[in-house]
């Protein structure tokens, strides 16, 4: 059974879950496919700018919900709650690929880091700014890294990160949203969804791509 | 030995992010680079730079062939 879980909903995963519940839908072969997307936050009236959801609600069952009516050859599975130290372990497990959408370092280096102790999985996270953005891949295989884990010397805003989590920030407490635009997001996550491609043929040879818009240009970099 | 004519002598190439560049800077310091080039390769001020795979400082002095990365941050929103 292929075990491909979402994590994040928003700006990049709203955008990605289409195409990969289509191609997933229609690739066709033997092995059953469960989708599952996790996100604690909601879409809100405010998100319409750039993010892709037909109702207000928990991003993850308002996600999950439209495709399934879209997509009823795999299984699709919500989860509405933020990865965290204490929920991790029952979200992600072993032989999963993650797609990681979120928007703190603290959670990618919370994934990264589990995904270390697990025999095999592929772990592909993507994050933006303003023009440009990156993808990283982590493929751990029998217990071998085939590619460099997300929080690694080359990303010590990963190693160490200095901002926080969705769960650590208290109910009411208003976060300041950085401006972002859709093709930021939307080029992410077509790298993203190319990763995922590639290395579901076998074909992934890079630890990361970048991307910048206003060039329009990408960078696919091999570190090891 | 066969030389490469499309490259100009003392090139070096200069990444970050997705931006990449020849230029004939060998001779050059990689502190020159950050305040030549930072704005058409958009360099953030605190980039570690990197040529390959190791750290380097400020003073160092580039070489014909050398790639000098500025490591960019991976993207933090979503």
């Amino acid at each position: 059974m292929k075990k491909i879980k979402v994590v994040g909903a928003g700006g990049i995963g709203s955008w990605l879950l289409q195409p990969l519940a289509l191609y997933l839908n229609y690739s066709g072969g033997d092995e059953d496919v469960v989708l599952t997307v996790i996100d604690g936050d909601r879409y809100e009236p405010r998100n319409r700018d750039r993010q892709l959801f037909d109702r207000i609600g928990n991003k993850a069952e308002v996600a999950a919900e439209r495709l399934k009516k879209e997509f009823p050859e795999i299984s699709i599975r919500a989860y509405g709650e933020f990865v965290a130290p204490d929920s991790i372990e029952y979200l992600l497990e072993d032989g999963d690929t993650i797609l990681l959408c979120v928007d703190n370092h603290k959670t990618r280096k919370l994934v990264s880091d589990f995904c270390r102790d697990l025999d095999s999985v592929v772990l592909i996270s993507g994050g933006n700014e303003y023009t440009d953005g990156n993808i990283q891949v982590y493929v751990r295989k029998d217990r071998v890294d085939m590619t460099l884990p997300l929080a690694n010397r080359f990303h010590p805003e990963i190693q160490r990160p200095k901002d926080r989590s969705p769960h650590e920030v208290g109910c009411g407490e208003q976060v300041a949203a950085e401006p972002q635009i859709i093709p930021t997001n939307f080029t992410i996550a077509a790298l993203m969804l190319n990763a995922f491609w590639a290395s579901s043929q076998g074909y992934l040879t890079y630890d990361e791509v970048y991307a910048c818009i206003v060039g329009n240009n990408c960078r696919a970099v091999v570190r090891r | 030995m066969a030389v490469d004519t499309t490259k100009p002598i003392g090139s070096v190439k200069l990444v970050c992010g997705a931006n990449t560049q020849e230029a004939a800077v060998a001779g050059r310091t990689v502190n020159d680079i950050r305040r030549d080039f930072g704005e058409v390769l958009n360099i953030p001020p605190d980039a570690q730079a990197i040529i390959s795979g190791d750290n380097v400082q400020g003073v160092y002095v580039l070489r014909p062939g050398d790639t000098l990365e500025f490591l960019k941050p991976s993207g933090t929103k979503g």
